[in-house]
């Protein structure tokens, strides 16, 4: 079974086709990388696979199950997660409200009204494993918006992952981030269980060739390349994308 | 703890109060509570949604003409026509979130608008079913049987309202701190995270929007009862606007805020109605000094000064 089939999928906003008979396949537990210029409609493949967005043409699947009709959140109960371009958290909660929150999801914490939230320890319990997993622990009670740009991104990534994700989609999970913070972001990356198959548009080189096992070379809007960051590397029509004709 | 004693000491105050005073201030104090559970419902929209809304007179206004009309046409026992009332509020509640939750922001503020004048149109228009503009006069207090007081003194009016004010703002309490009301804050913060959760998050709103309308129509009730006469006023614009103002006024995202500020209008208007008959030109200039003073409202104020005095030692 694959983790994720994308097939033949279209998306055009206006008269801009974004997204051009695109297909692609992610086995499970595979690293697979997408790279491609500005615009080249990653984003958008990100957004039609999470269910942001609904394609024009064309089926996503996820391990094994058409999910091309179902809405975002029907999509993310079936253990799709994702990291977003732009940091995107509760804003006026602190670190540890923002796990709690998206650990609700997962433990079925949705439809009780008659309850205190506060009858449920189990969820401080399990959101400080998180945080302490994630070195965030000693900032829980900080509001998000005084934290870091890196600890925001943590965060960012630690909320994707509480809900224990079999398909992880990362956009650009170290762009704006000190070389140290990329280091110890994509050291957390390569260290995640391999029941996690990870997905991840990355625009820094080194970052995509060191994380991914396999590169999807992605312009405009239509997939050119395929194949292991060292083929990637020599492919001459990647190089003309990235380096321009001669 | 604090909390509690607090709340207490106001809830006893109120048990008092009325043996002090005299009728006019019963009914003022009646109409405070009403007012109070009004700006309350409208505050789970405004407050923890951040959907403003200019149409929560229609639920408002749907449960007393659903009091009135049938409680004229139909018969006047309360165990039939209180619940009925509240329903009725929750249906059209149901009916209005479908069409007002495909919009956010702004637009809402217009659907909400919109919407709420369809039903004053029709209370004014109607005229064979709800008496048009002559509104529906001798609704009569309900006769519960079973308490050995009659409503109709102005006092124990107040106790049965005091009673369902009690009600109301335990429950209300006990829907924002559960699970589900920290979905709603969650969904308020940032929907597209949520929805990235797994959260189905049009369905939270869409509850939350019915339990706003069913507290609405809880007010409107024992308002109708309070007035004894329904009129298309209780579905007006106006009505809306009257219920947000104490929210912005108090403070929005809590349940104490539209408390202190329905409270504080109720009197201020009390007090300005003996000089002038333009109650809402002065509610337009009390909007105006909210909005541009004290936009987080008076407990936003207190915080601010509680703030201030940790900062000077």
């Amino acid at each position: 079974m694959k983790a994720l089939v994308v097939d033949d999928l279209s998306k055009s906003f206006g008269g801009l086709q974004a997204l051009h008979h695109v297909s692609l396949t992610v086995d499970v537990g595979e690293r697979r990388v997408l790279i491609g210029p500005n615009g080249a409609g990653k984003t958008t493949l990100f957004h039609t696979i999470s269910g942001i967005l609904s394609p024009d043409s064309g089926a996503v699947y996820l391990f094994g199950q058409d999910v091309t009709r179902l809405l975002m959140h029907q999509r993310a109960n079936l253990q799709l997660s994702q990291t977003f371009q732009l940091i995107n958290l509760f804003k006026g909660l602190t670190v540890l409200e923002n796990v709690t929150m998206a650990l609700q999801s997962f433990k079925r914490l949705q439809y009780v009204l008659h309850k205190p939230f506060s009858s449920y320890p189990y969820i401080n319990h399990q959101a400080e494993e998180s945080l302490k997993q994630w070195d965030l622990w000693e900032k829980r009670n900080l509001p998000v918006s005084s934290l870091s740009y890196g600890d925001q991104r943590m965060l960012d990534i630690t909320l994707a992952l509480v809900s224990n994700p079999r398909l992880l989609l990362m956009d650009e999970p170290t762009s704006g981030l000190s070389t140290a913070e990329k280091r110890a972001v994509t050291s957390k990356v390569k260290a995640l269980s391999r029941e996690i198959t990870v997905l991840f548009i990355e625009h820094n080189m080194d970052v995509a060739l060191d994380l991914g096992e396999s590169v999807t070379v992605l312009h405009m809007g239509q997939v050119v390349a395929e194949g292991t960051p060292l083929e990637i590397k020599r492919d001459s029509q990647v190089k003309k994308i990235y380096l321009g004709a001669e | 703890m604090k909390r509690l004693i607090a709340a207490f000491a106001i809830l006893l105050a109120l048990v008092i109060l009325p043996q002090f005073v005299g009728k006019y201030y019963v009914n003022l104090l009646t109409n405070m509570l009403i007012v109070i559970i009004f700006s309350m419902s409208l505050d789970l929209l405004v407050g923890y949604l951040h959907l403003p809304s200019l149409g929560h007179a229609a639920f408002f206004g749907v449960a007393a003409y659903t009091v009135g009309i049938f409680s004229t046409k139909v018969m006047n026992s309360f165990w039939l026509n209180f619940p009925l009332a509240i329903m009725m509020a929750g249906a059209v509640a149901a009916l209005f979130g479908l069409l007002a939750l495909r919009t956010r922001a702004g637009y809402f503020f217009m659907i909400t608008l919109a919407l709420s004048e369809i039903l004053w149109g029709i209370a004014f228009r109607w005229r064979t079913f709800t008496r048009g503009d002559d509104g529906i006069p001798n609704i009569l207090r309900p006769d519960l049987g079973f308490i050995p007081w009659s409503l109709l003194d102005a006092t124990h009016y107040f106790y049965f309202v005091l009673f369902f004010f009690v009600v109301a703002f335990i429950l209300m309490y006990v829907i924002v701190s559960s699970p589900f009301g920290r979905i709603i804050l969650g969904i308020r913060e940032n929907e597209l995270r949520m929805r990235a959760l797994g959260f189905n998050t049009w369905l939270y709103k869409y509850a939350c929007f019915i339990i706003a309308g069913l507290f609405a129509g809880l007010s409107g009730v024992l308002s109708v009862y309070l007035n004894g006469f329904v009129s298309p006023a209780v579905l007006h614009v106006a009505l809306s606007a009257e219920g947000l103002l104490p929210v912005l006024l108090g403070g929005a995202g809590t349940l104490i805020g539209p408390a202190i500020g329905a409270a504080t209008i109720v009197f201020l208007e009390n007090m300005i109605s003996a000089y002038t008959e333009r109650r809402l030109l002065f509610l337009g200039v009390m909007y105006l000094i909210v909005v541009m003073f004290t936009p987080q409202g008076i407990l936003g104020l207190i915080k601010k000064m509680r703030l201030k005095r940790q900062v000077k030692p």
